[in-house]
């Protein structure tokens, strides 16, 4: 695969956490390339790295070793301010609550990164990008007045107006039902057709995996293994493997202690 | 990003409704002081004035020359006690024309008001003064009555002048005038009362005038005035001015002071609410905003808040000036035609002065948003964070302060204990010590929690459970919420120890000033057994001394007050201070003065005894050169020293040493200090006494009368003021203490709701509420009171190092009754929104709060 290909590439990543006496592993020499054009979901057990890793990917954490480019830029030695930058006009977000401000509307929270860029984007093109996620007729709500689902899906239009070339989404649908949480999903899935982009999405959820193109396993901070085109029972049943692993690998330690 | 920063302070309201009402009364405030110190610039123009008849006015001014330490200008410096004109400029003058000469003198009817004057008849036309009904005084024995009733016509009346008593017969009475009480005489009798002239009226050219003066001493002996200058020399104008000087004062203090608090409100609540959107501004440099962006936001929102408050804090400035002018006229503050005009420059100061204290206020939160990092947007929760720098840097600097500030106090109380005598001092001192307490607020309120409620964890210890549970649910949980909710616990905290420390170290230490000046009187009149001491008079005459005197079996020591001029900072310029002659022998018979070095037995002409905070710090046996009051240099030897407070006679010299006569007359006695030889029997002398002192102005009084008056003798007016600066103070903490907990509600709203799921009734919630609030409260006011009791101890360890024992005197009143508002107003601040947010909230809503 071309490095250009990649939307988001980690090269020999190792980050490690101070907490206590024995330093903790969040990522440990992880190389994984996120293409354009695909949708990927990062799944792995607790204190698996999943956060670590979409963390490093938006430069939110500086890694300890390697290398992690986005787009194309090295975002190692980048200064906060290119950082910003860098975040507002190539990546997006969707977390799994809180994702707008709540005193802007609907529209004012989609714009936003626009204006912070400082353009004021054409009012139409808020439109477009509302009407997009179907919220065409929640412009100028508050997110106090929207449902979960809703919020979400403003986050996803937000994301949208700016172009990103990655749409980082963490546990998007953990706070929502199980109809909202398909709208979601489906948005997001349709967000990676574009041969321009790449998703990323952490999640608990083999259901929600199963949208994704690809699915990336972690465990203890580095890769175990992956999926293509899965399907809710094969994550599944992946999950519950890894999980009962890293049971067996934690427990004599926990005798040892 | 203005859109933004409208759009948060409108969601936010609440948050900046603390800031908006502090500014606005800042402001409000500050725009009305600016307006009333304005119009206090200029004396209303008084229109008829003592001198308004005479073109050319000379006024004594007596200067001596004075050449600072180490070279400068040379200083022309007045002398407390003026000379009066020299003869040769009154005869130079009397060359270019007609002149009046003005002799003005303490003469005092026997029922005339304390400030009545007696006059020459050929000056009262210079005051416009029209007879209504006699004639003006032909001999030595007449009077005329300025605003007499013209039945007084040829009555006689008595009247005591600074020699004694008189009596003369009323020749004719005249209107009364606004600018002075005044007793007519002839010329010739009025200058023997006062042979010195103070004021000289020129009918000749003004040119010529002005060449015999140049001729005739120049500056340095008179002041030439003209047109309105000429109201200088009125000394009611001077009395006016003075009033209007004493408004001024408190009114720009109180402005500074609330300017200065309102920059802590708004730097308080833009901080609180900083820390609460952490997770939205993380957000929002999560999604591109760059540090500066996010800054500018923060700046913004306060410069939202400071354009509307100052706007509206104008608008009631402006409004009130008018309604401020009634209420110093009726409180007599002020003369009847003083007005306040509003000028537009008056309220644009005062709104820039709010906008700027809004712009500092934010900068520190300003900062703060701006490191905000962008990954705390992804943390999980929000739980409450404690960075560990910020109780560091509380420590740090509260200790930093409080530990100096008692070093300070403990040093001044061995080196410089006088200090502590001046309420102004003694402030300076102590006012860092409440800045340390506040400070030490946030890290110090759980401590003072865990030590409030060490009495119900006890026992539940001892009963075997976990300290935690004692006291009940309601207890339990409130202990263990304000323990937890360190944010919310320091914002209830900091203001009512802020409350409580400021009351208790103004109050206390004003309080316990006063009680030492009273201790310092006691311990001077403890070996007196009588008092003589002026009764509706300025002062006692010639007569009452000798008639006091002349009773057998008494020693009496007569008080008079003089003035001695000394360099004061190293030389830089000469000062007149308070001193007191006296006869030495009688002095150290009747008072105990607090001799500290010396002796009194070595006080005689040639000598003074000097408080030891003289300048320069002279030694017993050393010669300082002083003034008198005349501005006569001379070398004195310094018999004993003195630890006098600072509101005390500074020093005490002999008769030979003492100027008391001058331009007004001879100077009145002070107080005349009596003791009963031995042998002498009580009763007789008292009413030997009372007999010689009958009619005269003078009443007989016991020490202990003395000491007791002293009490309420604290100058009212800069009472009223710091009365006015504390009331502010406090006001303000009231608005932070509120603002504070209605802003903590939302965080509130999901703790609430989780204790209605977990089967809380609403009572119970509200009465966790409540007690929370109240162990701040009482938390707060521990340690206001921990900050009161540090600073009036090092008040009462230096004022006893000064005056011997002397009490504390801790406002506790003052302090219950604030503790008390102070839980009133937390309590409506903190129940009531709870209560608001409770109601209905059950089933799905509640879920619906626990979820978001």
């Amino acid at each position: 695969m071309n490095a250009t290909d990649l939307a988001v590439e980690l090269r020999s990543v190792r980050r490690t956490y101070r907490r206590g006496p024995e330093p903790v592993v969040g990522l440990d020499d992880v190389t994984v390339g996120f293409p354009f054009g695909t949708f990927t979901a990062v799944m792995g057990p607790s204190g698996s790295g999943k956060s670590t890793l979409l963390r490093a990917a938006a430069g939110l954490e500086a890694v300890d070793r390697g290398e992690v480019r986005v787009d194309g830029t090295v975002l190692g030695g980048l200064r906060d301010k290119e950082l910003t930058i860098l975040r507002r006009e190539r990546i997006g977000f969707v977390f799994q609550s809180f994702n707008l401000l709540p005193a802007l509307t609907a529209a004012q929270n989609t714009a936003l990164p626009a204006k912070l860029s400082g353009r004021r984007p054409a009012p139409a093109e808020v439109a477009a990008a509302l009407a997009a996620v179907g919220l065409a007729d929640r412009a100028g709500h508050r997110p106090g007045e929207l449902s979960g689902g809703q919020q979400q899906r403003v986050a996803i239009a937000r994301a949208l107006i700016t172009r990103p070339a990655v749409l980082l989404a963490d546990e998007p649908t953990g706070a929502l039902d199980t109809r909202n949480g398909r709208e979601v999903l489906t948005l997001l899935r349709g967000m990676a057709d574009d041969p321009g982009r790449a998703v990323v999405m952490v999640t608990h959820d083999p259901v929600a995996a199963a949208y994704a193109d690809r699915v990336l396993f972690l465990r203890d901070g580095r890769p175990a293994g992956s999926l293509e085109r899965p399907t809710a029972e094969q994550v599944a049943a992946r999950m519950a493997a890894l999980e009962a692993d890293s049971a067996e690998a934690r427990s004599p330690e926990a005798v040892a202690c | 990003m203005l859109t933004l920063a409208l759009a948060s302070v409108r969601l936010r309201w609440a948050s900046f409704v603390g800031s908006f009402v502090a500014l606005t009364c800042g402001v409000a405030l500050l725009a009305t002081s600016i307006l009333v110190i304005a119009a206090t610039a200029d004396v209303p123009d008084q229109g008829r004035q003592r001198f308004s008849e005479a073109p050319v006015l000379l006024v004594a001014d007596r200067n001596v020359d004075f050449t600072p330490a180490g070279g400068g200008d040379v200083q022309p410096t007045q002398v407390p006690a003026q000379p009066g004109l020299p003869a040769g400029l009154l005869a130079a003058v009397a060359a270019t024309g007609r002149t009046v000469e003005d002799h003005t003198f303490y003469a005092q009817l026997a029922d005339g008001p304390r400030g009545q004057v007696g006059r020459a008849w050929s000056s009262a036309a210079l005051g416009g003064y029209r007879l209504t009904a006699g004639t003006a005084p032909a001999a030595d024995d007449q009077v005329v009555i300025g605003g007499g009733r013209p039945e007084q016509v040829g009555r006689p009346v008595r009247f005591v002048t600074a020699d004694g008593p008189h009596t003369a017969t009323v020749s004719g009475v005249t209107e009364a005038e606004a600018f002075e009480h005044a007793v007519f005489f002839t010329d010739a009798r009025a200058a023997r009362f006062s042979p010195a002239v103070g004021a000289l009226a020129a009918f000749g050219p003004a040119d010529a005038v002005r060449r015999a003066v140049d001729a005739n001493g120049g500056a340095g002996v008179a002041r030439v005035l003209t047109g309105a200058e000429r109201s200088q020399a009125d000394p009611h104008h001077a009395e006016v001015a003075a009033r209007l000087d004493g408004v001024q004062t408190p009114l720009g203090l109180s402005a500074a002071v609330s300017g200065g608090t309102a920059v802590f409100v708004v730097g308080g609540t833009f901080a609180l609410s900083i820390a609460q959107r952490r997770r939205e501004l993380a957000l929002l440099r999560l999604i591109g905003a760059t540090r500066r962006q996010l800054r500018a936001l923060v700046n913004r929102e306060a410069l939202v808040v400071g354009v509307s408050a100052s706007a509206a804090g104008c608008a009631l400035g402006a409004a009130g000036a008018a309604p401020a002018a009634r209420w110093l006229v009726d409180r007599d503050l002020v003369p009847a035609e003083f007005t306040v005009p509003v000028t537009w420059w008056g309220l644009l100061v005062a709104g820039a002065i709010g906008l700027l204290t809004a712009i500092i206020g934010v900068v520190f939160s300003s900062v703060k948003a701006g490191l905000i990092s962008p990954g705390e947007a992804l943390a999980e929760a929000d739980a409450e964070r404690t960075s560990r720098a910020a109780p560091a840097f509380r420590w740090v600097s509260g200790l930093l302060v409080l530990g100096g500030s008692v070093a300070a106090l403990a040093l001044t109380a061995r080196s410089w204990p006088d200090a502590a005598a001046s309420v102004a001092d003694s402030l300076a001192l102590l006012l860092p010590v409440v800045a340390g307490c506040v400070l030490l607020a946030a890290v110090l309120a759980g401590p003072a929690i865990r030590l409030l409620t060490a009495l119900p964890a006890l026992v539940a210890r001892l009963r075997g459970r976990a300290a935690e549970d004692g006291g009940g649910i309601v207890w339990a949980t409130a202990r263990q919420s304000a323990l937890t909710a360190f944010r919310r616990t320091a914002a209830t905290t900091t203001p009512v120890v802020l409350i409580i420390a400021f009351a208790g170290c103004l109050v206390g230490s004003i309080d316990t000033i006063d009680r030492a000046q009273v201790t310092e009187a006691r311990a001077q009149l403890s070996a007196a057994d009588l008092v003589v001491s002026p009764a509706g008079t300025p002062g006692l005459s010639r007569a009452v001394a000798d008639r006091v005197r002349a009773v057998p079996g008494i020693q009496a020591a007569v008080i008079t007050p003089t003035s001695l001029m000394a360099p004061v900072s190293d030389g830089q310029a000469l000062v007149p201070f308070r001193a007191a002659v006296a006869d030495p022998a009688a002095l150290a018979a009747v008072d105990r003065l607090p001799v500290v070095a010396g002796s009194l037995a070595d006080l005689g002409p040639g000598s003074v005894a000097l408080s030891r905070t003289w300048p320069g710090s002279p030694a017993v046996g050393s010669r300082v050169s002083v003034r008198l009051a005349d501005g006569t240099p001379r070398e004195l030897r310094v018999a004993a020293l003195l630890g006098t407070g600072a509101e005390a006679v500074q020093a005490w010299v002999t008769g030979p040493d003492a100027v008391t006569d001058g331009v007004g007359g001879p100077a009145l006695a002070d107080r005349i200090d009596v003791r009963l030889l031995p042998g002498t029997d009580r009763a007789q002398a008292t009413a030997a006494l009372r007999t010689a002192v009958d009619g005269l102005g003078a009443r007989l009084a016991t020490p202990e009368q003395v000491w007791s008056a002293a009490t309420d003798s604290t100058a009212e007016q800069s009472w009223n003021a710091l009365l006015m600066i504390l009331g502010l103070a406090i006001g303000y903490a009231a608005i932070t203490l509120a603002n504070s907990l209605v802003m903590t509600v939302s965080d509130r709203r999901r703790e609430l709701s989780l204790l209605r799921l977990a089967g809380a009734t609403r009572g119970q919630v509200l009465r966790t509420v409540a007690v929370e609030t109240l162990l701040c409260v009482a938390a707060g006011t521990l340690l206001g009171g921990l900050g009161t009791a540090i600073s009036l101890g090092g008040s009462w360890a230096a004022l006893t190092a000064l005056v011997g024992p002397t009490p504390v005197l801790v406002p506790w009143t003052i302090l219950g009754v604030l503790a008390a508002c102070c839980a009133a107003i937390a309590l409506t601040a903190a129940v009531l929104p709870a209560a608001l947010a409770l109601r209905g909230r059950d089933g799905r809503t509640v879920l619906r709060g626990a979820a978001a």
